[in-house]
Formats: C-alpha cells, sequence, structure tokens
C-alpha cells in the first residue's frame, strides 16, 4: 500500500525535525521534512510540528512560528481529514495559531526540565492518535522543555475531556497536570513530552512509536474508503527507517 | 508619526515563575526590601499615523492580533508624538 505523506514542517530553530521524520517513517509514513515558509503540499496526510526554539522563541515561544504559511494552512488540512501532531515547541505554535485553545507558560518552579516522565492515556475525545492506546494505559516518554506549564483561563473543567495523556508526577505545573491536548476533531494532538525520542526501546522506550503507528493505522482505514487526497505518489526525500 | 512603548505582564493572577526566580535571587543578594511583582517584556515601535488614537487603535491590534495572549497577558501602552 502507499505510504502516506507527512510532511515534518521546519522552522529556523528547529531541533527535533529528523527525529519526528525517523519516527514518522518507522511507523509507516512517507516522511520528509517541509520548510515552514512555503505552503504545505495538498495532498499530504498529517502535518508534524517538531519540538526546538522556533525563531529562538523570540517574544513568545511559538508566536512568530504561528504566522508561518504552513502552519496557516494546517486548518485546511484538518477540514480535509489529514492529522496534525506539534511536539513540544510544536505543542506551543499549534495553541498561538489558535488550534489548540489556552496557553504554554513557563514552567512552575521555573527552569528547564529534561528527564524520563510517566504520562497516563486518560482520553476520552475519539481520536486517530490514540486509536493503538486504550484509557489507564501508562506510557514512558521524555520531556526537554522551559515553557511546558498548560494554562486555560477556564480552568482545567474547560479542557479536561481533551486531555489525552496526564502526568503521573507534574514537572512543570500545568493545570490537571495536562501533558497534551487535542482539539475538537481529535485530529489535532499537541504534546510536550517528545513521543518521538521514544520510538524504539533502544532510545530507552518504545511507548511513543504507538501513537504515530495509531495515527498510521487510521489513515489506512480512511483511505480504504476515501482514496484520495490523502496519499502521497512519490517519496520526495527525509528520514525513514 | 509616534513612539509607542508597549509594556507587556502577566495578567494579575497568573503564575508568574520569573517573578519568583528573580525574587529569590534578588534576596540573595540582601534587597529583602524588594518586592518583584511581575516579569514582562517591552517592545518599542514606531507607527506612521497622524493621530494618537490612531497609534492606540494601531497598537490594540497588534496585540490582539499577535503580541498579547489574553489568557495569560495583560498590556500597556505609552507614546508620544515625534518631533
Amino acid at each position: 500500500m502507499t505510504r502516506p505523506g507527512a510532511a515534518v514542517v521546519v522552522f529556523p530553530g528547529s531541533n527535533g525535525d529528523r527525529d519526528l521524520l525517523e519516527a514518522l517513517g518507522t511507523a509507516g509514513f512517507d516522511a520528509f521534512p517541509h520548510p515552514s515558509g512555503e505552503p504545505l503540499p495538498e495532498d499530504v496526510a498529517v502535518a508534524g510540528l517538531p519540538g526546538g526554539f522556533s525563531f529562538g522563541d523570540y517574544w513568545r515561544a511559538g508566536m512568530l512560528a504561528s504566522q508561518e504559511p504552513a502552519v496557516r494552512g494546517l486548518g485546511s488540512l484538518v477540514a480535509r481529514g489529514g492529522l496534525v501532531i506539534g511536539v513540544c515547541n510544536g505543542f506551543q505554535i499549534l495553541v498561538e495559531a489558535g488550534l489548540l485553545p489556552g496557553a504554554l507558560s513557563y514552567n512552575d518552579p521555573a527552569g528547564f526540565r529534561h528527564r524520563w516522565v510517566t504520562v497516563r492515556c486518560t482520553v476520552t475525545t475519539d481520536s486517530p492518535w490514540f486509536r493503538e492506546i486504550p484509557p489507564g494505559t501508562v506510557l514512558r516518554l521524555p520531556i526537554a522543555h522551559g515553557e511546558g506549564s498548560y494554562f486555560h483561563p477556564g480552568g482545567v473543567a474547560a479542557i479536561a475531556d481533551r486531555a489525552p495523556l496526564v502526568y503521573e508526577d507534574n514537572p512543570n505545573g500545568s493545570i490537571g497536570s495536562v501533558a497534551a491536548l487535542l482539539d475538537e476533531s481529535g485530529q489535532v494532538l499537541g504534546i510536550m513530552p517528545h513521543p518521538e525520542r521514544a520510538s524504539d526501546p533502544v532510545l530507552g522506550s518504545g511507548d511513543g512509536l504507538r501513537l504515530f503507528q495509531g495515527a498510521r493505522e487510521s489513515l489506512a482505514s480512511h483511505v480504504a474508503r476515501h482514496p484520495l487526497p490523502v496519499t502521497r505518489a512519490s517519496a520526495i526525500g527525509g528520514a525513514q527507517s | 508619526m509616534y513612539r509607542v512603548e508597549l509594556a507587556v505582564r502577566p495578567r494579575p493572577g497568573v503564575k508568574d515563575p520569573q517573578a519568583e526566580a528573580v525574587q529569590e535571587s534578588l534576596g540573595r543578594l540582601g534587597h529583602e526590601a524588594v518586592t518583584v511583582e511581575a516579569v514582562g517584556r517591552t517592545l518599542s515601535l514606531t507607527i506612521a499615523c497622524d493621530t494618537a488614537d490612531d497609534a492606540e487603535r494601531i497598537t490594540a491590534d497588534l496585540c490582539d492580533q499577535l503580541l498579547v495572549n489574553p489568557s495569560l497577558e495583560t498590556y500597556a501602552i505609552s507614546m508620544g508624538e515625534m518631533a
């Protein structure tokens, strides 16, 4: 079967793009890097926003990146049935772009945190990203962020049904220990831990790969029903395993 | 032409870990009388427009569209006409 296309949007200052390309390739996508300054190709099934420090995190993390042409096209991708994942800085960009609600701010207590954490799946919104991860599952994933404290002015009640993962030991002061967030459709996922850096047991955990595999499986059944437009006919390059 | 100084700071009541960290460092230096109320950011602008109302409206638009996250932040504007 043709591998669905997955564009990993590379911003000036991204540093997790190679990891995300590798994980998406391992999960069965035709993953390729895409410059943030160009509109997304119309035939991709997935867009991935990697971790890093887009535009140096100037003014507010993710703010400048949120205005890039590739990001402004994400709404159209979702409307076409495509999927979006934003990891760490990618999560910040999705929030700044208004594709996810609330805000991400400085860790509380202040400081950069980088370590392995465990998160518990609490998904209640039907989402392709959690097709392979039933509620109650505990995943071991790494974190590496200074501005990962999730806040919503309406409190945790405003987003509880859209928080698919919560930290078992909150590392950053997020309300409700929220580690990830879905949009109303379940197609857009923002996640502060790094599933792409836990995509092979040799890295310390293979738990993160299950997110990408779920998305891949979901698209396979979607493609079976709707052959176009979510497949990419030819590889453009990028990392695959 | 107007010069605008935009000051963005955490909304009152929102956790401000940067202020707490600076407070702790100042305390170590012996400045026990000082309380750090907030850590924010400033942006200096010049705006080509004819009136102070225009400059204020344009700056408010910038804040609403991009520069301020209303979930976390609030802002203040000071401005003056350039000679």
